[in-house]
């Protein structure tokens, strides 16, 4: 059987595209890990870890290594099965959602139709498995943190789902490939990210209280829960919920660069206006357009990512109150009415479009 | 075709254990955490029937919000533990108490199935389009065929949510 037959068979490309998914997962992760430690320190104004490898490249290595030698410690009245199970269901959300990002022009492991809507249903489970590590605890301040962080993420669910409609309404299309294309098709100007900035903002926030990450990471508040839901757990499980934190946010900035950012797209050496063509012209065909557009994708996921990192290192927590309000009182509205705003507007493009009026450029830019 | 006989028979049994563990988990805790599960393999069910939107809608609602929200209820309430009590009665007596119900419910149930498969029509050759139920299908359909009954059930999850509200405001006063 060659190599091509065995392709042919779904159970083979599964096995093949999802390592890869897990490998790129990983290697991203042990990056953003790196680049977290040193984006912290320069914010710090500090240098940050230094003496392993080259600017510290090795640090994290070292880190989890040590992470690894560590007693996996089980304490004695908790709840056994949850309590080892807990970060494995915690894996299953983060890295179930790379298999709908398109990473280039045909990189995607499984394009479904209902793209968005499967990213909201997987991560429900990020919800349970918060809930089976700070039930299995048997800590009161793993439970509280646990409880604190599914509230949180059930209310930024809603508003993250909302927020990304506008996105679907504008590309007519739930699945993420057809969102890009539209994307390709409309220019640079044409990037979701203008006519869906109240989106792109409420998206961004959304996130960092769905990823639990700093302003909003109540749920593992140390000056009020210890360490909130991963109290307890130490050695290889507490690399794991590391991992997992990480893994969840390269998912989330890749999912926002591909919606907002226009994903894979992005000029080629090959369309520098004179010289381009004469020079470049060879870096152009299939493979070349998933080179670059993989590249493409990985510097805007990246961007975004700088981004997050930026914001925890600089703005201070919330209080829980506060965080609600913010939710349910501010953001929901604000992407209702940013979808709202978005029917208004395409509907007028599509009728003064053929129109010679001038008033159709106030609409353009939701054409 | 084993393939799929033998994922659809993970799935069932998977199905059938974890809905029985909802009954009988002693930590009612455990029985939200069943029932996701249970959840879980019904929407891999759809997965095989090719409905992908109604596989994740089965994840997003039932697998997610609904036990999310069984928790927060086992949260509020003080129920943690069910004891079962120390049982006076013989084996036989517990069999005739509990199992009669189960036999009568489990044979009206079968029935039921047995009669809904052999009055419904099986389409006897395959069907071009396999009635794939696409978002924008299912979006159509709720806006012109049922969008009164759409809209009832709006309005009692409006009501149900008021309620709600009125419940936990006056606990506070």
């Amino acid at each position: 059987m060659s190599l091509a037959d065995l392709w042919a068979q779904h159970w083979f490309r599964a096995f093949v595209t999802g390592s890869l998914v897990l490998v790129f997962a990983l290697g991203n992760f042990y990056i953003t890990l790196w680049l977290e430690r040193k984006e912290s320190a320069w914010i710090q104004n500090r240098l940050g870890p230094m003496r392993a490898g080259p600017q510290g490249l090795l640090q994290v290595l070292a880190d989890l290594f040590k992470l690894l030698q560590k007693e996996d410690i089980v304490p004695r009245n908790v709840d056994r099965i949850l309590f080892l199970i807990a970060p494995f269901v915690a894996h299953i959300p983060a890295l179930l959602i790379f298999l709908v990002v398109p990473f280039g022009p045909n990189l995607v492991v499984a394009d479904y139709d209902i793209g968005i809507i499967m990213i909201a249903a997987v991560t429900s489970y990020a919800v349970i498995a918060t809930f089976i590590a700070g039930w299995g605890s048997n800590n009161k301040y793993s439970l509280l943190g646990a409880m604190r962080g599914a509230a949180q993420m059930i209310s930024y669910e809603v508003t993250l789902v909302m927020s990304v409609i506008g996105v679907a309404m504008m590309a007519g299309s739930l699945k993420l490939s057809d969102i890009v294309l539209a994307q390709a098709e409309r220019g640079v100007l044409g990037w979701y990210l203008f006519p869906q900035f109240i989106g792109f903002i409420v998206y961004l926030i959304a996130s960092l209280a769905e990823l639990n990450r700093a302003p909003f990471d109540l749920m593992e508040a140390e000056s009020e829960l210890v360490a909130g839901y991963h109290t307890e757990y130490s050695g290889f499980r507490f690399a794991i919920f590391l991992l997992v934190e990480y893994v969840h946010m390269i998912a989330w900035s890749a999912i926002a660069a591909t919606l907002f950012l226009g994903g894979w797209v992005g000029p080629t050496p090959a369309d520098i206006p004179v010289i381009g063509p004469r020079l470049f012209g060879w870096m152009t065909g299939p493979v070349w357009d998933n080179i670059w557009g993989f590249c493409w994708f990985l510097f805007k996921t990246y961007l975004l990512i700088f981004i997050v990192i930026w914001i925890r290192w600089t703005f201070p927590r919330v209080r829980i109150d506060q965080l609600m309000d913010l939710g349910w009182k501010f953001l929901l509205p604000v992407s209702l009415f940013n979808i709202f705003l978005t029917g208004v507007m395409k509907y007028g493009w599509n009728v003064l479009a053929e129109s010679g009026s001038p008033l159709r450029w106030l609409f353009w830019l939701w054409r | 075709m084993t393939a799929q006989y033998l994922s659809f028979g993970v799935l069932a049994l998977v199905t059938l254990w974890s809905a029985y563990k909802v009954v009988t988990a002693r930590l009612i805790t455990h029985a939200a955490l069943w029932m996701a599960l249970s959840f879980t393999s019904v929407s891999g069910i759809f997965l095989m029937l090719q409905q992908e939107f109604i596989a994740a809608l089965q994840v997003l609602i039932y697998a997610g919000a609904i036990t999310t929200m069984i928790i927060f209820a086992i949260m509020l309430s003080s129920i943690r533990e069910i004891r079962v009590e120390p049982q006076q009665q013989t084996f036989g007596q517990r069999i005739r108490a509990s199992g009669l119900l189960a036999v009568v419910v489990g044979l009206v149930f079968a029935a039921f199935m047995t009669y809904v498969y052999y009055v419904s029509e099986i389409p006897k050759e395959a069907v071009p389009d396999p009635g794939l139920l696409t978002v924008r299908q299912v979006g159509a359909t709720l806006f012109t065929r049922f969008t009164v009954p759409f809209e009832v059930a709006s309005i009692l999850l409006l009501l149900a949510m008021i309620g709600a509200i009125i419940l936990t405001a006056k606990e506070t006063e």
